[in-house]
């Protein structure tokens, strides 16, 4: 009789090991409670689908001795359209102010994005500020800028619910955290019935934390106790795969879903093929954030997206050279948040998605930030 | 095909199919093993032939078994078979470059560059349709052609020239589509790649369709059993007057053409395109194609073996994504049956082997 040989022993045990640690992961199910509150549902869409206003992030500042300073941002991935239209009107601020504004690409590698902060440190920048880098991943660099007395800023790294990062001055960011919520608040006051929810998020980046206990406060504030809410936990590097096949599962897995809530826009998009597929199409929305204008146009489209909540890019730059401008004042550490809008069919109508102006409109911040820096 | 003009030879040597070629590119000579071994050893070529499809079945029955809702259910081949068709067209491709011993690491790139440029193109300039799909493949024929100049007639590793130009291509795609996603592609678009017949997908058909296409091309003309002999033997291949350069080129250019089609109607089937897509493509391809050649015709890179390599990996993952399993195992799954696959074909040649 033969005998099985170690190789293929070996084999076997790493099979099983393989599925064992891939059966290990679970989504997690939580529901809405008592009878729900629709018109508090209600409430919320329509202020958050109002027009943006303007709050002073704080005392006018005297910005003539940075004259001449250069900021460097050190950017996550420069190829990406948000950061660059970011990056743009730091800038456009960072000239009116009288600065001059160095980019370094990350080009989506930390180590390379480490590097950036050194040599914006070699090169005495006046202050550091690092776009969808978490201080924490670029913790000795940071550290480094810190010794030599440069202030970090960082930019949409944090929820204004969680403190500013370590070795970070400030940080300018939105709410993930009431973009959650205000997806659900839609979901709730749009939906006959419960709201089935399925949110697609991405653990490793932190600030989707705080979305996804936005999503699931708002759950708990205004779905009733038969809305039912399930999480897949998806990986950063290959989410596009995951997004696509993780949607169509849960669909046959969970099939009273009424709403996916991918985290992100760019995984919206892989989402939506999914539900199409499926034959749900009509039968689940689906909402996400960014207001990317692809997705704006699935919601002008009708197609399976109904709502998004975003955040006016320029007006982040501006708020990102203000908050150097503090910083290198002295400016105690703070989170300064820009404001959110949720976008659905009905206030995109006549919209030119396109232009950011027409978008988030009633508020001119470039003419308030000028106010503040005693330019105007 | 004007190779038969080449040499009379030749014709001789590739009317008997050469001896298949391991993925790491050692030769298997399973021919003399079939005529010289027993019933044990038609067992085990069966066996190792067919061990992806047993696995498939089992994992299918397994599923259905713990799943019975869920599992065997019409939505959910629709599911399974939808979400490949794209993966399938492009793997099919990369199987010509692997079959003529070359690599090819720019398919992915290559294919989100036909979907935004198919975006730019009927999008933003408003060009129809049917143009702008050409416009598409003839650029993908040029992305080939530059391939193969430098691999096949300047003599530059294919590793080292597909990812350079796997980045250069990377690149293009975002200068020409400022690097955003587009979304809304033409209605027939659409139409052509999200409508079904017999509840599944039109573009699971193509794929089907084009896998036949390609199994033909293997199996049935000189122009596959030459791209064999090539890549298995390149220097007996020329000596015996096939004409190598001509039949790599011919390799690259199939799969630009492959990869125009799959970009094409991923541009379609997913209502945008997204420049960065294409790194997303590279394992999943890339573990087909190998996984597949350990099937069907195991040792050979082969049309029927990459389906089915597809299909194993993509049902495996969704049965544990419905078990409840977390994101991850899609990653988990298609790393692991790639390294297991590989080492239970060489185990079972080198059992073999030792007997």
């Amino acid at each position: 009789m033969r005998t099985i040989s170690k190789p293929v022993k070996l084999t076997v045990g790493l099979a099983a090991a393989a599925l064992a640690l891939a059966g290990c992961g679970a989504g997690s199910t939580s529901a809405g409670s008592g009878g729900g509150d629709k018109a508090g549902a209600e409430a919320l869409v329509k202020k958050a689908s109002g027009d943006v206003s303007w709050t002073a992030p704080g005392d006018p500042i005297d910005i003539s001795k940075f004259k001449g300073k250069t900021i460097w941002v050190i950017t996550s991935d420069y190829s990406v359209p948000f950061i660059q239209t970011v990056v743009a009107n730091m800038k456009e601020a960072a000239q009116v102010a009288g600065l001059k504004l160095q980019v370094f690409d990350g080009k989506g590698v930390t180590q390379t994005a480490a590097n950036g902060i050194q040599q914006a440190v070699g090169a005495h920048a006046a202050a550091i500020e690092v776009l969808s880098v978490n201080t924490q991943f670029v913790a000795e660099a940071v550290k480094n800028a810190n010794q030599a007395k440069i202030p970090v800023i960082g930019l949409l790294n944090t929820d204004p619910s969680q403190p500013v990062e370590k070795g970070a001055d400030a940080e300018v960011t939105i709410d993930y955290a009431l973009s959650g919520k205000e997806l659900v608040a839609y979901a709730v006051a749009n939906t006959e019935g419960p709201v089935n929810g399925f949110f697609l998020t991405l653990p490793s980046i932190a600030t989707f934390d705080a979305m996804k206990k936005g999503i699931q406060d708002g759950f708990k504030e205004f779905c009733s106790s038969k809305c039912k809410l399930n999480i897949a936990d998806l990986t950063e590097g290959n989410f596009k795969n995951e997004t696509q096949s993780n949607t169509a599962s849960a669909l046959l897995r969970y099939p009273d879903t009424n709403w996916v809530f991918p985290a992100i826009d760019a995984m919206a998009q892989f989402a939506i093929p999914s539900i199409t597929t499926a034959g749900k199409k009509g039968k689940v929305q689906l909402g996400s954030i960014n207001a990317f204008e692809a997705n704006l146009k699935f919601i002008t489209q009708g197609n399976v997206q109904a709502v998004d909540v975003g955040n006016s890019n320029s007006w982040l730059g501006w708020a990102a050279v203000d908050r150097a401008l503090r910083a290198m004042s002295g400016a105690k550490p703070d989170v300064v948040t820009v404001p959110v809008r949720l976008f659905d069919k009905d206030n995109l109508q006549g919209v030119d998605i396109s232009d950011e102006s027409q978008l988030f409109p009633g508020v001119d911040f470039r003419t308030n930030y000028k106010k503040l820096w005693g330019l105007s | 095909m004007e190779t038969t003009n080449d040499t009379s030879n030749a014709g001789q040597h590739i009317t008997e199919e050469p001896a298949p070629i391991s993925p790491t590119g050692a030769l298997v000579t399973e021919r003399a093993e079939d005529v010289s071994g027993g019933s044990q050893h038609s067992w085990i070529h069966w066996l190792n032939k067919y061990a992806l499809v047993l696995v498939l079945v089992g994992l299918a029955v397994a599923y259905s078994i713990a799943l019975p809702d869920t599992f065997p259910t019409i939505a959910n081949l629709r599911n399974i078979t939808a979400t490949q068709s794209v993966l399938i067209i492009m793997s099919l491709g990369l199987t010509f470059p692997l079959v003529a011993g070359e690599f090819d690491f720019s398919f992915g790139p290559m294919v989100a560059f036909a979907s935004s440029f198919t975006a730019v193109l009927t999008v933003n300039h408003h060009v129809p349709l049917v143009p702008a799909a050409l416009i598409v493949i003839v650029a993908c024929l040029v992305i080939g052609l530059v391939n193969s100049f430098f691999i096949v007639y300047i003599g530059i590793s294919s590793l080292i020239t597909t990812l350079g130009m796997g980045t250069l291509i990377l690149g293009l795609t975002l200068a020409i589509s400022n690097s955003a996603v587009i979304a809304g592609p033409p209605d027939f678009l659409v139409s052509a790649t999200t409508n079904s017949f017999l509840k599944l997908p039109y573009p699971v058909y193509l794929s089907i369709a084009l896998a036949a296409v390609v199994w033909f091309v293997y199996s049935h003309t000189a122009f596959g059993r030459y791209l064999y002999f090539s890549g298995e033997g390149p220097k007996a291949a020329r000596l015996s007057g096939l004409p190598v350069d001509r039949l790599k080129t011919y390799a690259f250019l199939i799969l630009a053409l492959m990869c125009a089609i799959a970009g094409i109607v991923n541009f379609g089937r997913l209502g945008s395109a997204d420049p960065n897509i294409g790194t997303s493509f590279l394992l999943p391809g890339t573990a087909a194609v190998f996984l597949g050649a350990t099937a069907i015709v195991p040792g050979r890179f082969n049309a029927w073996g990459t389906v089915l390599a597809v299909y194993l990996l993509v049902t495996g993952v969704t049965g544990l994504q419905l078990l409840g399993g977390a994101g991850y195992l899609e990653n988990i799954f298609n790393g692991a049956a790639l390294v297991l696959a590989v080492t239970f074909a060489h185990l079972v040649r080198r059992g073999r082997a030792v007997e």
